[in-house]
């Protein structure tokens, strides 16, 4: 019954329209570096959500530099083999940093792909290889319909 | 009809071919000053095929050369040139100005473009200089995503290798080329629309806002990538825009960004630049080929080849851009002038209040007391009604000890209980501090930055009022449902305020 009632009100709380004029699929509250090794990040999708019209997006807020990186980073859905759903660069994120947002599009196909039967969408972010990767971190990831 | 009716009925109805003409000769002027006609368009080529002692590879380092060679008190010396773009820590005149994230990214890279390009072609003492594009998206030729070779060869003295980028790109031998992730272009191309609502990315050239932004996010398709990602993955100073504009592969890489806005145009399909009034009016300033201060309007450059002569090689034809026709003459013809220079006779002062002025985090309502005798409040509205002339609020005598790291919204007029909106009647336009930087000291006199004032003075004076007032709002946007302002780092301080009726023509200065 509580697995139920947290459900419903994740599915309500993802499916409404935000104040930033975006919709939230999904959303993963915790902060995050990223430099040279890989990070994971594990979203709860509501797969219904993602029909609909307007594009999709992995947003990456609250994202600040300690170091900057000389590269940029691959995110794969899923499993961090084949080629990457996108790509981020933290390009200017020292300009507004601890604040900025960075969206990465992504295609409603990959995401039903890395969901497989499940809900729970795994997001691997790996510094792309030839450039020194930094330290970054960002403090929310979400999915975004807009 | 009252008089008052047929005044906004001649405005209406002159406002729109005053402009038209306005546009066509102050953009001629521009150009050239005036004195010749336009001739063909010059074309800015693919960087593919040519080679080191190609003329325009061979201007091009000439240029750069000259441009390290100008003293530091050269606007266009090579560091204070990529200083505009952004810079960590100093001062100076324009610098740190680029725009990111924001609806006036690409016309901003524009206007930065069109004045390095005629820097470098008066420098070279090449007049037949164009600067080159690097189109590393080719779908036809993957080689085209390899750094080109006289960028990645490091002979003594050659102006346009940087050891700083990241060596697997930057390598003379066996170099990488850039990922196919980081150069797709087809998901910023596909996009239908210029531009979206603030806080969202689903658009091809990044979201509307009230105001001009050094830097603010999320970034629209286009500036995801390739632009954002091209910069990150060469790395070293392209990865950073504080010194991203010291790398001369920075000027092809936003040449091809320049180009892909035109590429987009040429798809159709609906798409267009923005038809409206405060993208259009934006103001931004640089210096020319000469050092000298030059401002452009945003509406000065939305036909690349029309307005500033120039088209890319092998490009289609592009559809004509338009702005919508101002019901008043064009806005903002002072942005940027130091001091207080002597005015010219053909200006008019109708109001001169010196005041003791504080922008602060809160708003900030300065009464402007218009002239009590009916005759000078009618020139009032006469400067309004006439569309050869213009009618501008001067905010004189600014002063700054550091960026505030926030713009403020001006309105003109402003009810006392009515809420700021910058799509309202009373706005005039956004309050940027960058010009004042460093200038307090050297100018006693401040900075001066000029609002073209005649819609809002028009809506100020329908209540008949013999007093108005000029209200200050920081710029805010919209975080969690809730209206938010950046609060400012400093205050920043005015002398006077003062409104005069000028000349149209004096605007393209």
């Amino acid at each position: 019954m509580r697995v139920f009632v947290l459900s419903a009100f994740f599915a309500i709380a993802c499916s409404a329209a935000g104040s930033d004029g975006v919709r939230t699929l999904g959303v993963r509250e915790k902060r995050i570096e990223i430099g040279a090794a890989p990070a994971t990040i594990t979203l709860r999708v509501d797969r219904a959500s993602l029909r609909g019209a307007g594009g999709l997006a992995l947003r990456f807020e609250g994202l600040s530099v300690s170091r900057r990186p000389d590269t940029t980073f691959r995110i794969h859905l899923g499993t961090s083999a084949g080629e990457p759903a996108g790509e981020l660069s933290l390009y200017g994120v020292e300009g507004e940093n601890g604040h900025a947002i960075r969206d990465v599009p992504v295609s409603a196909a990959a995401i039903e792909s890395a969901l497989g039967n499940g809900s729970s969408l795994r997001v691997v972010v790996t510094a792309a290889p030839g450039g020194d990767p930094g330290q970054a971190a960002f403090t929310r990831l979400r999915l975004i319909r807009q | 009809m009252s008089r008052r009716t047929s005044r906004r009925q001649f405005l209406k109805t002159t406002g729109a071919a005053a402009s038209a003409a306005l546009l066509s000769n102050s953009v001629l002027q521009f150009l050239d000053g005036g004195t010749t006609a336009l001739a063909a368009p010059v074309v800015r080529r693919n960087i593919k095929g040519m080679t080191a002692s190609d003329p325009i590879i061979v201007a091009y380092k000439a240029g750069i050369n000259a441009m390290k060679a100008l003293p530091s008190t050269d606007a266009r010396n090579w560091t204070n040139w990529a200083n505009i773009h952004g810079v960590s820590s100093g001062s100076g005149p324009q610098w740190k100005t680029c725009q990111h994230g924001h609806w006036w990214f690409l016309p901003w890279h524009r206007m930065y473009l069109l004045f390095f390009e005629r820097i470098i072609r008066k420098l070279s003492n090449t007049p037949s200089f164009t600067l080159p594009y690097w189109n590393y998206s080719d779908p036809l030729d993957a080689t085209q995503a390899i750094l080109p070779l006289m960028f990645r060869t490091p002979t003594t003295g050659n102006a346009l290798y940087v050891s700083q980028r990241v060596t697997i790109y930057n390598r003379l031998l066996n170099p990488a080329p850039l990922p196919p992730s980081v150069i797709e272009t087809s998901t910023a191309m596909g996009k239908p629309n210029f531009t979206s609502a603030a806080g969202t990315s689903n658009n091809f050239a990044s979201q509307t806002v009230a105001a001009p932004s050094h830097f603010t996010s999320p970034h629209g398709a286009l500036e995801h990538g390739p632009h954002d990602l091209v910069h990150s993955t060469i790395g070293g100073w392209m990865g950073d825009p504080d010194l991203a504009a010291r790398d001369p592969i920075f000027w092809l890489h936003h040449c091809n960004i320049d180009r892909l806005w035109n590429a987009w145009l040429a798809q159709g399909g609906g798409r267009s630049d923005p038809n409206n009034l405060t993208w259009c009016n934006q103001r931004f300033n640089f210096f020319d080929e000469n050092g000298a201060p030059v401002s452009m309007t945003v509406r000065q450059v939305i036909n690349a080849a029309a307005q500033l002569n120039y088209v890319y090689e092998g490009e289609p034809a592009i559809p004509t851009q338009t702005c919508p026709p101002q019901i008043q003459p064009l806005p903002v013809p002072l942005t940027g002038v130091v001091g207080t220079e002597a005015f010219s006779l053909s200006r008019k002062t109708i109001v001169d209040h010196a005041v003791s002025g504080t922008l602060t985090a809160g708003r900030t309502r300065v009464a402007l007391p218009l002239p009590k005798t009916l005759n000078a409040r009618a020139s009032t509205m006469e400067a309004i009604a006439q569309p050869e002339r213009s009618l501008v609020l001067r905010i004189e005598g600014i002063t700054v000890d550091r960026s505030p790291d926030t713009a403020w919204e001006v309105y003109v007029g402003l009810p006392a209980d009515a809420k700021p909106d910058p799509a309202g009647p009373y706005f005039v336009g956004a309050l940027p501090t960058f010009g004042a930087l460093g200038h307090g000291a050297p100018h006693p006199g401040g900075f001066t930055v000029a609002f073209e004032i005649g819609a809002a003075m028009a809506a100020a004076l329908e209540g008949n009022a013999s007093n108005t007032n000029v209200t200050f709002v920081p710029v805010s946007t919209e975080v969690d449902g809730k209206r938010v302002s950046q609060t400012p780092k400093t205050n920043v301080h005015f002398t006077r305020l003062r409104v005069v009726e000028e000349p149209q023509e004096m605007q393209t200065q």
